[in-house]
C-alpha cells in the first residue's frame, strides 16, 4: 500500500531552506512514492510547508533546546528530555527511507540514530562518518576538507536522487566562454570581475576604470549598475542573474570585507592603492585557476563530459603569464603530495589516514577536490583514506589529473616540465 | 502540597472574598483589593525594569489584577505567570473571578514537576523578575524554596526520559563526563552525539 510506505527528510542543517528547492517533488515523488515527512527547525517550518511537498512537517524546537541547555537553571537534562521526547517517537517509526541529503554533522548525528541501511546519505558509525552514496558522500568530503559550496552540494544532493538537470548550466557556461573570448585584445580581460558596491562616494572612480581596462566588468546588483553606468564604465548587466551564477566569476569588487572561501575570491575595494589592488589581484587569479579545474572535474564526474571540456577550454583563455606560475604550483603541489603519499604507505594501519587528511584539510586544491571524487566512488562505507586500495583510488585519479594538466600544458603551448608522477609513485 | 489542606473561602469587611488556607487568610480581611494597591505599587520598580514577572502565590488574584494594570502601562508586551501550589485554590480563583487579565496560573504538587512544563520553563528563559506573595509563599515555604533552589543538573545521571532503556543506563553513569561517553561505543551514546551537535549547532 502506497499509503503505508512513509519517507523522513531530515532538514536540521541551518540550510535546509536553501536546499529544498533543489528537489524536484516530482522526480522525487515518483521515484519515492508514499508520503513525505520533513524534521526540521521550528524556525524553518513555514518555509518547508508553503513548498507544499511534504504530508507533515515535524518540528524540532533547537531554539529552545539551545536556550535550556545553556541556562544554568534549566541545563542539559531539560534540554536533553524536550530532544528525547521530539525525536524518540520518530525512531520507533518505520520508515521506508530516511533521507539526509545535507549531510552536515548534526543532520548526521540524528540519522545515525536509525536503522544505517535505511538511510540515504551519511551516517556515524563508530564514531566515523560514513556513507554508501558516493555524490552524498563526495560532498561530505568537500564539506571535511573545506571545499563544500553550495552550489556543487546541490548539484551532488539532485545526482543522488537522479534529478539533475545541466540544460541551464550548460547555457550559463557558453555564455561564460563567449564573454570571456569577447575582449581577447588583452588576455587578462578574460576574467569576469563582479562588482557590488553600495556606495560609489567611497570607491575612486579611477579604481573602478582601471579594474574596468584589465577586467570584464559585472554588475551585480542596480545599484552598481547605476554607479558604473554614471562613471561611463562598461559592464555587464547580470542584475536579473540569481546568486548562484557568481560561482563563475573571478572575483567580487565589494566595499565590505568578506570572508574568502576556495569558490568565491572578494576584494574590499576602500582605501586600496593601484599596487596593493595589483598584488591582491594576482593572488585572487590562480584561485579561479583551481577554481575552473575543479569544475572540469566535478562535470565529468557528473557524467557531462561537454561541460568539463566547455570548463577545460575556459581556464586555456586565462592569461598565460599567469596560468603558468599555478600550473608550475600545481606540480609542485602534486610533487609534494607524493611525499606525502610515499610517507603513509611506509606507515602501517591508519597511518595514511591521518597524514592524508591532514594534507587535504589544510591545502584545499585541486588534487584534494579530484582525490575526493575518486575515494567517494569506493564502496566502502567509511569514505576515508585507509587502506592500499584507497591507494590505488587516488592514485587512479592522480593520472587523470596528470592527463589534465598536460592539455591544459598543450593548449596554452607553455613550456612546463611534465607533471607525469602518478606513474612513478 | 504535602500536608493534606484545608481551604475555605471567607468575605472581607470589603465584601471582597478572601481565601483561607490551613486556616490563614492570604489576604487582607479588611480591604483586600486596598492591600494589593499597596502590594503592587511596592513593586513599581521592577514592574517598570521587566516586562516579565514572576509570582509565587496566587491568592485571590487581587495583587495580580494590582499589577498587571501597572504592567500595562509600562510595557507593550509584558506577562505575568503565576505559580501555585494549592490547585483547589487555582480552580476557586477561576471560578470566582473569571477576569482573568492575562494571567497565567502553572500549579503542581512538586516544583521538579512544575519544571516539567515546557511552557513555563519558556517563559523562566525569558529571566522574569520574581515577586514573591508573602501569605502564599509562607504556607507552602517547603514547595517554593524547592523550586526557586533548582539547579541544572550537572552529571548525565540525572537526565531523565519516558524510556527505562535510557534511565537505567544513565543512572549507572554517575562518574562519566558527557566528553568520556561521547567517546563511547554503547547505543545510547548516539543519542548522546545527537544531542551535544545540536545543542552546539549554529
Amino acid at each position: 500500500m502506497l499509503s503505508n510506505t512513509r519517507y523522513l527528510h531530515i532538514l536540521i542543517g541551518n540550510d535546509a531552506d536553501a536546499r529544498m528547492p533543489m528537489l524536484s517533488p516530482h522526480l522525487t515523488k515518483r521515484k519515492y512514492p508514499g508520503e513525505h515527512v520533513a524534521l526540521v527547525r521550528e524556525e524553518d517550518a513555514e518555509l518547508i510547508r508553503s513548498q507544499d511537498f511534504f504530508h507533515e512537517v515535524i518540528t524540532l524546537d533547537c531554539a529552545y533546546m539551545q536556550k535550556s541547555a545553556f541556562s544554568p537553571l534549566l541545563g542539559d537534562a531539560t534540554a536533553f528530555n524536550v530532544f528525547w521526547e521530539a525525536v524518540h517517537p520518530l525512531t520507533q517509526t518505520t520508515w521506508a527511507k530516511v533521507f539526509n541529503l545535507g549531510g552536515s554533522t548534526v543532520e548526521t548525528a540524528l540519522a545515525s540514530l536509525f536503522p544505517t541501511n535505511s538511510v540515504i546519505g551519511p551516517v556515524q558509525q563508530n564514531n566515523q562518518v560514513g556513507c554508501s552514496e558516493s555524490p552524498l558522500k563526495l560532498a561530505k568530503l568537500l564539506s571535511d576538507w573545506k571545499m563544500g559550496h553550495p552550489i556543487v552540494k546541490g548539484m551532488l544532493q539532485r545526482k543522488s536522487l537522479q534529478q539533475l538537470d545541466l540544460a541551464p548550466l550548460e547555457k550559463t557556461l557558453q555564455q561564460i566562454g563567449e564573454m570571456k573570448s569577447l575582449k581577447s585584445t588583452s588576455s587578462l580581460k578574460s576574467a569576469l570581475v563582479g562588482v557590488r558596491i553600495s556606495d560609489f562616494s567611497d570607491v575612486e572612480a579611477s579604481t573602478l576604470e582601471f579594474l574596468g581596462q584589465l577586467f570584464t566588468l559585472v554588475a551585480l546588483d542596480k545599484m552598481s549598475a547605476q554607479g558604473l553606468l554614471a562613471y561611463g564604465i562598461a559592464f555587464v548587466d547580470w542584475t536579473e542573474k540569481s546568486s548562484e551564477d557568481h560561482l563563475y566569476l573571478d572575483l567580487i569588487v565589494q566595499d565590505a570585507n568578506q570572508k574568502n572561501d576556495f569558490w568565491m575570491q572578494t576584494i574590499d575595494l576602500r582605501g586600496k592603492s593601484a599596487d596593493e589592488l595589483t598584488d591582491r589581484l594576482a593572488e585572487i587569479l590562480p584561485v579561479n585557476f583551481a577554481k575552473w579545474s575543479c569544475l572540469s572535474f566535478l562535470f565529468d564526474y557528473l557524467g557531462q563530459p561537454k561541460l568539463a571540456l566547455q570548463s577545460e577550454k575556459i581556464l586555456t583563455r586565462y592569461d598565460r603569464q599567469a596560468l603558468q606560475p599555478f600550473l608550475y604550483q600545481e606540480v609542485l603541489n602534486l610533487k609534494d603530495f607524493a611525499k606525502v603519499m610515499l610517507e603513509g604507505l611506509r606507515k602501517q594501519g591508519t597511518g595514511h589516514h591521518s597524514v592524508l587528511q591532514d594534507y587535504w584539510s589544510t591545502r584545499p586544491c585541486v588534487l584534494s577536490f579530484v582525490s575526493a571524487i575518486e575515494l567517494s566512488l569506493s564502496p566502502t562505507l567509511v569514505p576515508m583514506f585507509r587502506n592500499d586500495n584507497d591507494v590505488i583510488l587516488v592514485k587512479n585519479r592522480l593520472r587523470l589529473l596528470n592527463g589534465f594538466y598536460e592539455r591544459i600544458h598543450k593548449a596554452c603551448t607553455l613550456d612546463i616540465p611534465k607533471t607525469d608522477l602518478a606513474l612513478t609513485l | 502540597m504535602d500536608s493534606p489542606i484545608q481551604l475555605t473561602l471567607t468575605e472581607s469587611k470589603s465584601k471582597d472574598i478572601v481565601p483561607v488556607l490551613n486556616g490563614k487568610p492570604l489576604h487582607s480581611l479588611h480591604n483586600p483589593l486596598r492591600e494589593a494597591e499597596v502590594f503592587a505599587s511596592n513593586h513599581l520598580a521592577q514592574l517598570s525594569n521587566r516586562a516579565y514577572v514572576l509570582v509565587l502565590g496566587l491568592g485571590f488574584g487581587y495583587h495580580l489584577e494590582e499589577m498587571a494594570k501597572i504592567l500595562r502601562l509600562r510595557h507593550k508586551e509584558g506577562r505575568i505567570v503565576v505559580i501555585e501550589p494549592c490547585k483547589e485554590l487555582v480552580r476557586l480563583w477561576g471560578s470566582y473571578r473569571p477576569n482573568k487579565a492575562g494571567i497565567e496560573v502553572f500549579s503542581a504538587s512538586t516544583a521538579a514537576e512544575l519544571y516539567h512544563n515546557r511552557e513555563l520553563c519558556q517563559f523562566l528563559l525569558l529571566k522574569p523578575v520574581v515577586i514573591i506573595h508573602g501569605p502564599s509563599f509562607e504556607i507552602a515555604k517547603p514547595f517554593y524554596q524547592e523550586f526557586l533552589q533548582k539547579r541544572a543538573a550537572v552529571s548525565v545521571s540525572q537526565w531523565q526520559t519516558t524510556s527505562p532503556w535510557w534511565n537505567e543506563w544513565a543512572q549507572e553513569q554517575k562518574n562519566a563526563t558527557v566528553e568520556e561517553l561521547l567517546e563511547s561505543k554503547v547505543p545510547q551514546a548516539a543519542w548522546l552525539r545527537a544531542f551535544w551537535e545540536l545543542k552546539h549547532a549554529e
